[in-house]
């Protein structure tokens, strides 16, 4: 069955107004962070206020990732995730719409829905039995009539609304503020990199059941920063599978490219032009036997006669970050997504998920879960390394000391390149080659104007000055 | 398990049943403590090469009865994915586990059954696991779990492993990673 598209923009007079008379968490982050020198100091990674300010600064102003179409497909289907700290559901109501909404009784704030995913037709607060339709709305209270009569007005208090929700080639994203642009205004030119990515498959994407869930005590920048893309990491952390012979070492032709508030970067795999009729890889980063190869090319052939071969070149596309926690992988032999969740300064939580071509024959597809499983799933071969090499960041930035040194972004620190000088005509985004912390020093660029800005009528223009509205 | 058919454990009289009951329990907590003491190729010898080793993702959903597992797997593996896994905690680049952590496997609750239909001669082993990883000064991780193994006895009290399903009990992991075999 075809996902319905169907969104809402919160209706419900509920919603989050975060320049209303509440405490302002607020934290002064002058001169923390260096853009233009590459310097960002530890306090960002460490300090409990900046932390504070981030879940209200960040994620309550920025489109968050909440789940994939694929998840809910029927009337009554939700999944549950958080938004920062927050506990969201996401659910398909059974007028069709898609929703998200807090996950918190109105009444005492319990959540109304304890399990990962289902089918419901509503959603009833063990505590007092306050009971919502799976379209928010407050439908059952006891004791209405001897206690609530004349005072409670029911459609006052259905569950707490996104301010908005939309989704993007089936990837649903929320934002807690009715002031930000929308999602595609957000990520600007880089859309064109999602394009590539989840609607490369005309039959769009899928997400695998189950999801991988698990800590790491780091703070959440730090795997973001690395998906953004930290090429410079994987040939000493991810020198595992080079010496287990199924990754050869890095070419140095690649590119890092920001563009609006997405960043990617990979190796540059070969010329469309040399994709011969062979299992051979198209690059070093897997070179154990790959199903999915053969559908690359085929997709890689498709993109370079519509879009040109220097587009084709880019797929697959890498790693990616798209500000703030938004993350995916999209290699010749695995493609993930996930989101870096916030638990604190020095503890994040990972979602992630195997999200596959919705068209490709079923043994491609198993053959590229177990292949996500074995590189990069908690157990993987390169995650198991990251987590620990992160958690290991966290523990020595903590201290006094620590904490009030900088973290240098140097790598390749000249002037960034239009990506069509670096990889080819009609690719948006600036950036630098393969061994660059371009797109790290835009990520801290774009954090800090998140920060201090007082609103998105502020954000906005300091994002990027030039930028153009994607169509 | 829909049908029983005639095995050892069966088809055994008491004494030949507690026999069975030891040779597994004692072959199980030998296994552990190959691992515990990282003597990772001698485990990896305990699995037949048609081997398969899988734990699924655990899902929280609110039907009573359901096993609340998902399609995504933390290990879904044949022999020659448990081979690099074996191989990748030896090597020099193995940070996760490099310095090693300490690990202390207590294997319990083992139950021994018939094995599956069209699995003649083999045995079914129910087990539960504590594994508790201390790793430097800064970590302390506690998995917890089932397994259910079928074996082989290749007489002596000696077995090979022909499949290992393990069910972890954590939904979300309050882990950096999973750097240990189960």
């Amino acid at each position: 069955m075809t996902p319905k598209t169907a969104v809402t923009n919160g209706t419900l007079p509920t919603r989050l107004e975060p320049n209303g008379s509440r405490p302002r968490h607020d934290a002064d982050v002058s001169g923390l962070v260096d853009p233009e020198g590459g310097l960002v100091s530890r306090l960002v990674y460490t300090d409990e206020a900046i932390y504070r300010a981030e879940l209200e600064h960040v994620f309550a102003r920025s489109w968050l990732y909440l789940g994939h179409t694929s998840q809910v497909r029927e009337p009554g289907d939700y999944v549950t995730t958080v938004m920062g700290e927050d506990p969201v559901i996401l659910v398909r109501g059974s007028d069709g719409v898609l929703r998200a909404f807090l996950n918190a009784c109105r009444h005492r704030g319990m959540r109304v829905c304890r399990a990962d995913e289902g089918n419901t037709s509503f959603f009833r607060c063990p505590y007092h039995s306050w009971t919502y339709s799976d379209t928010g709305a407050l439908r059952g209270v006891p004791k209405f009539r001897e206690a609530y009569e004349g005072r409670l007005d029911k459609d006052e208090w259905g569950l707490r609304e996104v301010a908005q929700l939309e989704e993007y080639h089936g990837l649903v994203f929320a934002n807690w503020d009715p002031d930000a642009p929308a999602l595609r205004d957000y990520l600007g030119e880089f859309t064109f990199f999602l394009d590539l990515v989840f609607a490369r498959d005309p039959a769009g994407t899928e997400i695998v059941g189950g999801t991988h869930k698990w800590t790491i005590d780091c703070n959440w920048k730090h795997p973001a920063e690395n998906f953004a893309c930290d090429m410079y990491h994987a040939p000493s952390a991810h020198q595992r599978p080079a010496e287990l012979g199924i990754m050869d070492e890095f070419a140095d032709q690649g590119y890092q490219i920001t563009a609006g508030l997405g960043y990617v970067g990979h190796q540059l795999a070969r010329p469309v032009s040399e994709d011969f009729d062979t299992d051979e890889t198209l690059h070093s980063y897997w070179s154990l036997p790959n199903s999915y190869t053969y559908e690359l090319k085929d997709q890689r052939k498709r993109v370079a006669q519509e879009q040109g071969e220097d587009v084709a070149r880019l797929i697959p596309l890498g790693h990616s970050t798209t500000f703030p926690n938004f993350s995916f992988l999209d290699l010749e032999n695995l493609r993930l997504i996930r989101t870096q969740q916030p638990l604190g300064p020095g503890r994040t939580m990972v979602h992630q998920w195997c999200c596959i071509d919705a068209s490709l024959p079923d043994e491609v597809k198993t053959d590229l879960r177990r292949q996500y499983e074995l590189a990069f799933g908690p157990a993987g071969l390169l995650e198991q390394d990251d987590g620990e090499n992160w958690r290991e960041c966290q523990v020595a930035m903590t201290g006094h000391v620590g904490r009030n040194l900088d973290t240098n972004m140097w790598l390749g620190l000249e002037p960034a390149k239009p990506a069509s000088e670096l990889v080819g005509e009609g690719i948006p985004g600036r950036g630098g080659g393969i061994w660059s912390e371009h797109n790290q020093r835009e990520f801290y660029r774009h954090w800090e104007v998140f920060m201090t800005a007082s609103g998105w009528a502020e954000i906005a223009p300091r994002i990027e000055p030039a930028r153009e509205p994607a169509s | 398990m829909s049908e029983t058919v005639e095995t050892p454990v069966a088809a055994a009289g008491l004494t030949g049943r507690i026999q069975l009951q030891w040779e597994v329990e004692r072959f199980l907590f030998e296994e552990a403590r190959m691992l515990d003491e990282r003597r990772f190729d001698e485990w990896l010898g305990l699995f037949s090469v048609d081997a398969t080793y899988r734990a699924p993702v655990r899902v929280t959903r609110e039907e009573a009865g359901d096993a609340g597992v998902g399609d995504l797997c933390f290990f879904d593996d044949g022999y020659g994915e448990l081979e690099l896994r074996v191989q990748g905690l030896q090597v020099r680049s193995a940070w996760a586990e490099i310095p090693p952590s300490r690990s202390r496997r207590i294997i319990a609750n083992v139950l021994v059954e018939p094995a599956p239909a069209g699995r003649d001669g083999d045995v079914l082993a129910r087990s539960n696991f504590i594994v508790h990883r201390s790793r430097l000064d800064t970590v302390e991780h506690t998995f917890t779990g089932g397994r259910v193994d079928v074996l082989r006895p290749l007489g002596e009290g000696r077995f090979q492993i022909r499949s290992r399903d393990i069910l972890f009990d954590s939904v979300a992991f309050q882990t950096d990673n999973i750097s240990l075999m189960f």
